[in-house]
């Protein structure tokens, strides 16, 4: 008998704010701006080009190219994001519709003033007419961050072969897959206690062990808090296949790798999760783990 | 009279009456509207890009870049805790506007006042994209707010230093570029003595001095070059301190 309770497969509500309820002109609008580099001060960059739609809308390389350096993180993807209370990996933004801007101002992603977008906007027939389709006024920054956000909180995707399975097809998992998933929410691994919920993860920040000394403060550059460094947001496993590179600077090339990180308990850190201890996996659970984190 | 317009013409008689009954009534008073007046200054200098200065420890510099948030100014009577007018205005102070706009006030005596320096915690992690284009905390360009962690930059001081120590400031010097915000570098500017009778009908203009080099006061330029508030957050925590000093009113 399976231990895992059904309501997984529940597909969450999303909760839209009020001033940004979404529409199809909102979302079309929305996916134009995100493929168009005209949000970059050059004109080179899109948000497509690190949030990349064939890997879940994350990228395939550990720090994505902007407009003059490489981006300070991983690329994370994009995909069922909507409900969160804070956004990046250190949760410095507080709402989606702050978070779209920081890319299209941030001197080494897009690089460009969001009023200069607005200006480049208006000059456009078919923004103006969007715009006032989609919010009833011309391009503005409420507008740019508005749209992109109704975009982004569209992006959902609660179809994987473990959706499947959950939903009652019992063949959709192998017997080596089904193995993981038990050692993912057992007490060996217990991967589940941060990777928890719909979208495996509880939306909290933690040390995991990576460094012992974060270039990257990660939480702690938000809150100044020395307690908080080299915490990050606890990202979601769904579209693992995906997704690779791993960690917040990408510095995992593959899922066997990041396995084995937790297997051996991480490096001392004072803010090291308790929870990363050495899990005494054999090569065989290894692989099983592997094999269900692949399913999601 | 053809009699159909006898109506018309009683009810034009009744109104007449009634008006004429009706006691004179006086003008409505209009709240008192107050604006707030900068002065940039370097020391006693009128503040100036172009001109050059010595820090504490005789480094030579200039600026080139300088703004700092101004928040909600209450107004005071005679003692502390006789607070006059509290006014929800924010101000991106620079040295090129001088005059604000602080809007309707109430009438009464304005002793003394404070303001915010930075952005109060509340509206520091606002969205700057629902504010009217015109008001200070909409998205500014340059920047003067933080995307990364939802704040506001509260004071922004750029410019470059002689750090060949050869006299002059040209396109080989350094730059210095202090970016001063979160919420634990928000300051509450000390008393100001303004002691004015407000009335209605009439417009004031409370006049300040900012003077931008004692931001710098004990700070080493050459040495102290760069903080963006979570790098070197000592050094932004001297740069809030020092901007308690750096606002007098007239």
């Amino acid at each position: 008998m399976r231990e895992i309770p059904r309501e997984k497969s529940f597909i969450p509500k999303v909760d839209y704010p009020a001033d940004n309820l979404p529409t199809p002109d909102r979302i079309v609008l929305g996916e134009k701006l995100f493929f168009d580099p005209l949000l970059s001060v050059d004109g080179t960059i899109s948000c497509a080009s690190c949030h990349r739609p064939p890997f879940a809308f994350a990228d395939n390389v550990s720090k994505s190219q902007g407009i003059v350096d490489v981006t300070m993180r991983n690329s994370p993807t994009l995909i069922n994001i909507a409900n969160r209370s804070s956004y990046f990996m250190d949760g410095g933004a507080h709402t989606l519709e702050m978070a779209v801007i920081s890319p299209i101002e941030d001197h080494s992603e897009m690089g460009l003033n969001v009023l200069e977008a607005v200006e480049r906007l208006n000059n456009s027939d078919y923004y103006t007419r969007m715009s006032q389709l989609a919010y009833r006024v011309n391009p503005s920054p409420f507008v740019v961050s508005r749209a992109l956000a109704a975009y982004i909180r569209n992006l959902t995707h609660y179809s994987s072969r473990y959706d499947e399975y959950l939903a009652g097809n019992i063949k959709a998992l192998s017997p080596e897959e089904i193995a993981g998933e038990k050692l993912f929410f057992g007490k060996k691994a217990s991967c589940a206690s941060c990777h928890e919920g719909v979208n495996f993860t509880d939306n909290l920040f933690h040390n995991v062990g990576l460094y012992n000394n974060y270039t990257d403060k990660g939480r702690g550059r938000v809150t100044l808090n020395p307690q908080d460094e080299g915490k990050f947001r606890t990202p979601t496993l769904r579209n693992l296949a995906k997704t690779a590179p791993y960690m917040h600077d990408g510095s995992i090339k593959n899922l066997q790798e990041v396995i084995e990180h937790y297997n051996e308990g991480g490096i001392q850190h004072p803010n090291r999760d308790i929870r990363i201890q050495k899990l005494q996996l054999t090569e065989t659970e290894k692989a099983a783990l592997q094999a269900f984190l692949l399913t999601l | 009279m053809n009699s159909k317009y006898f109506p018309l013409v009683f009810l034009v008689f009744l109104l007449s009456c009634a008006k004429d009954k009706t006691p004179p009534i006086d003008p409505v008073s209009e709240s008192p509207v107050l604006n707030f007046k900068f002065h940039h200054k370097a020391g006693t200098a009128a503040f100036s890009f172009d001109a050059i200065h010595t820090d504490d420890f005789g480094t030579k510099f200039k600026f080139t870049r300088a703004s700092i948030y101004i928040s909600r100014p209450t107004f005071l009577g005679h003692t502390p805790t006789d607070t006059v007018f509290k006014s929800d205005t924010y101000m991106l102070v620079t040295p090129a506007q001088g005059l604000y706009a602080i809007g309707d006030v109430v009438a009464g005596h304005y002793h003394e006042m404070t303001f915010g320096i930075g952005v109060d915690s509340v509206a520091n992690h606002s969205d700057p994209a629902t504010y009217p284009p015109s008001h200070a905390l909409a998205y500014q360009n340059p920047s003067t707010h933080w995307n990364w962690s939802s704040g506001y930059i509260f004071t922004i001081l750029e410019g470059k230093y002689d750090g060949d120590n050869n006299g002059v400031i040209d396109g080989t010097d350094p730059t210095f570029s202090y970016h001063i915000g979160t919420n634990p570098l928000y300051r509450k500017q000390p008393h100001l003595i303004v002691h004015s009778d407000i009335a209605d009908d009439n417009t004031y203009t409370f006049e300040f001095s900012i003077d931008y080099l004692k931001f710098l006061d004990g700070i080493d330029i050459k040495t102290e070059d760069v903080t963006h508030s979570l790098t070197n957050f000592s050094l932004a925590k001297k740069i809030a301190d020092n901007a308690v000093n750096v606002i007098t009113a007239h």
